[in-house]
């Protein structure tokens, strides 16, 4: 990854001492952002780290873009690197929200996908879930 | 599980639109061709049609040639504004971002009982109207786009969504 970065700050011909960049981060555990650009060196720079699956790349730069564009940061760097799983992609959802596969089973979610957006706000009780999810197939 | 929805969604479009599953091959053929000219693709190899088609079935029409592996992978990009582009004479090799959208899902992605829309395409036509009635730009003025294909279905129904071609046309455009 750290390559990558250095081919990049290469290739912008970079002159400057990029500690005033600020460093945008995606994908994987938090801080894992700072555990790879500590490699290249430690500036004291903000890094943030985010993740948005797919579109986690495109959120680093629209964040950055906005950075930049407040008027706040001169220079900002967004950087994506990702080491996936073997197989295919799994869903690990850790905490009990809706789209937890204890509560609500995803296919059904997905597949019988005529859910009103009520039921998305947390006044609904699980309960009232679980009776949504019991609809016979094809409704 | 992401197969079965992609595929689902294409499978709709063909039900709606009557598209064929040699579109959606084609797709990945034009795909695997662009490899072969990029030194940093996972697969640089050209296959045929009939290779991607003949290829195993994954999920109803999509066979693997048309879904996308695992892979590791790695970018960065340099933002910078203008004054500071100025600064250090970079023009020569700066991109101008005109304009940059970000869409979530709106309640037709769950409400329709539609998988085409499920797997985003409300969500993709709501930035690319945003994006395109903010910036002096329209659909006909750009060249190169460069496509989230997951999966052969993805692509062909983000085409409709991004307003390439009116809504079912997306076989024909192929």
């Amino acid at each position: 990854m750290w390559l990558r970065v250095r081919f990049v700050l290469h290739k912008f011909d970079c002159r400057f001492r990029f500690i005033k960049c600020q460093y945008c981060f995606i994908k994987g555990e938090s801080t894992c952002g700072q555990r790879a650009l500590y490699e290249i060196g430690m500036t004291g720079i903000p890094i943030y780290n985010c993740n948005n699956n797919c579109s986690t790349g495109a959120t680093a730069l629209m964040l950055a873009k906005q950075l930049v564009e407040t008027g706040n940061n001169d220079c900002v760097l967004a950087v994506g690197f990702e080491k996936m799983q073997p197989g295919s992609l799994s869903t690990t959802v850790s905490k009990p929200c809706f789209l937890s596969p204890k509560h609500s089973p995803m296919k059904r979610i997905l597949f019988y996908s005529s859910i009103p957006i009520e039921r998305y706000q947390p006044a609904h009780t699980l309960k009232s879930w679980r009776n949504h999810f019991k609809l016979p197939v094809g409704q | 599980m992401t197969p079965q929805l992609f595929g689902n969604a294409g499978v709709e479009h063909m039900r709606k639109y009557g598209t064929k599953p040699e579109h959606f091959a084609k797709i990945a053929y034009k795909n695997h061709k662009h490899s072969v000219n990029n030194p940093y693709a996972q697969f640089q190899k050209e296959y045929t049609l009939q290779e991607i088609q003949n290829a195993p079935h994954v999920h109803e029409f999509l066979t693997r040639l048309q879904c996308s592996p695992t892979s590791d992978g790695s970018a960065a990009v340099v933002l910078a504004s203008e004054s500071f582009v100025r600064r250090h004479n970079l023009e020569a090799q700066a991109v101008e971002i005109v304009g940059m959208e970000m869409a979530t899902d709106p309640p037709s992605s769950y409400q329709s009982g539609s998988m085409m829309q499920v797997v985003g395409h409300d969500m993709a036509k709501l930035a690319a109207d945003r994006l395109f009635a903010k910036s002096k730009y329209q659909r006909e003025d750009v060249d190169v786009i460069e496509l989230h294909d997951c999966f052969s279905s993805n692509e062909l129904i983000t085409y409709e969504a991004l307003g390439l071609c009116p809504p079912g046309g997306a076989g024909e455009m192929v």
